[in-house]
């Protein structure tokens, strides 16, 4: 355990201590203010019909900061280090290859979820103004805060897949890009397919990302959601683990 | 002789034949003893390479590679650039598998055991890889923790080893500021933190300055009391000064494994004087032969009177001192008297015709 939280201080203290780090949250801030300048516009002085989270969530800007956000994060996780050669050096100490894979994962995921401090921020600022507390009780945040994670979680451990097949962050981010896209793009069969009754739609309906988060804006927490991004998370993740412990 | 290994987990040399049998069975039944024992504890065996083969896609990196390294010396693999050096240790600190082969570090199997092995090796992969944007004594730290040290020891420890290998002054500095010296002495510190049996240097001088390379010589041979070591070079000069064995290996094939001794000799019988002197033909000719020490010689006129001559000598033996004598004593005007000490490639140039002389006898 101490030599897992070594290995995660030091992960953490990459991002910030380095520029791409701050890059990455200077631009997720300044996305995150746009959908917050979007919201006042959209629903200034007009009546909501839905939680702040889902106003939030319905600017552009959420799938645009998760999508690019995620590869930027993860493309050095692996890549660097195999590129720099300190990859060599950490893998010949006494580290297990589940404890490298472990912290690689969770400091990225620790820093995608500071990365998203602004938008709670800006949630519970202009949530002051509401005079209707259920627009904003906990159980929508906690909601919110959940399906970002999640979601995060799963692109984040594709951007691991990604960047330990590769010593070339650009191609690890591109990669990472890639499989991040496809997965989001199998959100938009299920308005392709004719018959929305059938086994197709029922699969495609579940993989659904758009689906997920739209129940978690609003609160709601289905268990088959949670175990979808949990065994995906998981699998992605199990995949990384058997390419470092399959290096040649 | 061949390293016999013990089922503990630690090695013993023995001799061929039924002695080593009789002998393991010894140990097994006094492991802690022999383990601490005086001689046998010199000569135990560090590292056990038997038959060690790597093959890439289309590429065979190593073939059947086999040597052992007893505990205290220090051996050097020779090589040029591509003979497979840095591929066989990478297999030894377990960072990649090898295709076939046996492989033990302290008596360890580097497949069944990994983590047991890493404990035992302090290992400084080629290049020295560094995070360089952290602080000395914080790189220091973190490798420390990742080796498994803790509590008091590891302030004390990692203090220890700035000032054993001279960082104390640059403790608190990005190690991307530092010169290539200091960062190759960040390497070793970090290899030798966790106190480990064995040490493995891949290239540790190479891109340094001669003063930087005089002080990490330096460093090395310190090392050496406490530790086994083995590192690479392509430097044949290198090997000569540092290593108690030397192992040549070319094309991922072991050409020697040589003592010290056995590569003086090698390198003798490869060094040449060359002479130039004012003297006759026939008189330096019969001269040259009338000296035991003298292998071969050869003559040429370089006009002006002068004749150039290439000695060479037997078993090693410096002829300078000897035929300054002989141009003395016959009153010759001597104006040049140097030694060429053989580069790697004539090195390698003699192993291969003498592998090539046996494979066809």
């Amino acid at each position: 355990m101490r030599v897992f939280l070594i290995l995660l201080k030091r992960e953490l203290g990459f991002y910030l201590s380095t520029l791409t780090g701050y890059v990455i949250l200077s631009m997720v801030m300044f996305l995150v203010g746009l959908s917050l300048l979007t919201v006042i516009l959209a629903y200034n002085g007009r009546a909501m019909d839905a939680p702040i989270t889902e106003a939030f969530y319905n600017t552009p800007f959420f799938w645009f900061i998760v999508l690019l956000a995620c590869p930027a994060i993860t493309m050095r996780s692996f890549a660097y280090e195999k590129s720099s050669g300190t990859y060599e050096a950490l893998m010949t100490t006494p580290v297990s290859n589940l404890q490298v894979v472990a912290s690689k994962f969770l400091a990225s995921w620790l820093f995608y979820g500071v990365m998203w401090l602004p938008l709670w921020g800006f949630m519970i600022w202009i949530g002051r103004f509401f005079n209707d507390p259920g627009y904003l009780d906990a159980g929508i945040v906690a909601g919110t805060v959940l399906g970002v994670m999640l979601v995060g979680g799963l692109f984040l451990s594709l951007g691991c897949l990604a960047s330990v097949v590769t010593r070339s962050q650009l191609i690890a981010a591109m990669l990472a890009l890639t499989m991040e896209m496809v997965l989001f793009m199998l959100s938009f069969v299920i308005d392709l397919l004719p018959d929305q009754s059938g086994w197709q739609a029922a699969f495609f309906g579940y993989i659904c990302l758009f689906d997920h988060m739209t129940d978690f804006v609003r609160g709601a927490a289905d268990g088959r959601f949670l175990m979808f991004y949990a065994t995906t998370t998981g699998l992605f993740l199990f995949l990384t683990w058997r390419m470092v412990e399959s290096r040649k | 002789m061949e390293c016999k290994q013990h089922p503990g987990g630690y090695a013993l040399p023995t001799f061929h034949g039924r002695f080593s049998f009789a002998l393991g069975l010894f140990c097994q039944q006094n492991a802690s003893r022999t383990v601490s024992g005086g001689l046998d504890r010199v000569l135990e065996c560090m590292i056990q390479v038997e038959q060690l083969t790597k093959r890439y896609a289309g590429h065979t990196a190593l073939r059947d590679l086999s040597f052992a390294v007893q505990r205290g010396q220090v051996a050097g693999f020779l090589g040029p650039n591509g003979a497979g050096k840095s591929t066989t240790m990478r297999i030894m600190s377990t960072f990649m598998p090898a295709t076939s082969g046996k492989v033990r570090i302290a008596g360890y199997d580097i497949e069944r055991k990994p983590r047991e092995v890493r404990r035992r090796i302090g290992y400084m992969p080629e290049n020295n890889p560094l995070h360089l944007d952290m602080r000395v004594e914080e790189y220091l730290r973190f490798r420390a923790g990742l080796k498994g040290l803790s509590g008091s020891a590891f302030r004390k420890r990692v203090a220890e080893v700035l000032d054993q290998c001279d960082l104390v002054e640059v403790s608190r500095r990005v190690i991307g500021q530092l010169s290539k010296g200091y960062r190759q002495r960040v390497g070793v510190a970090d290899a030798i933190l966790h106190r480990p049996e064995v040490i493995i240097l891949d290239e540790p001088t190479s891109g340094l300055d001669p003063h930087q390379v005089r002080l990490f010589r330096k460093l090395i041979t310190s090392l050496a009391r406490a530790h086994t070591v083995l590192l690479s070079t392509h430097i044949l000069h290198e090997v000569e000064i540092l290593c108690d064995r030397i192992l040549i290996l070319h094309a991922g094939r072991l050409l020697a494994d040589d003592t010290k001794k056995d590569i003086h000799r090698r390198v003798g019988a490869l060094t040449h004087v060359l002479a130039e002197l004012a003297a006759p033909w026939e008189a330096l000719s019969h001269a040259l032969e009338a000296m035991p020490a003298v292998a071969e010689f050869r003559i040429e006129d370089i006009g002006h009177g002068f004749l150039k001559c290439r000695l060479t000598s037997k078993e090693g033996i410096d002829l300078r001192p000897l035929l300054f004598e002989e141009a003395k004593h016959r009153g010759w005007a001597l104006r040049e008297l140097t030694q060429q000490k053989p580069s790697l490639e004539d090195l390698f140039v003699q192993l291969t015709h003498v592998g090539r002389g046996r494979a066809e006898t």
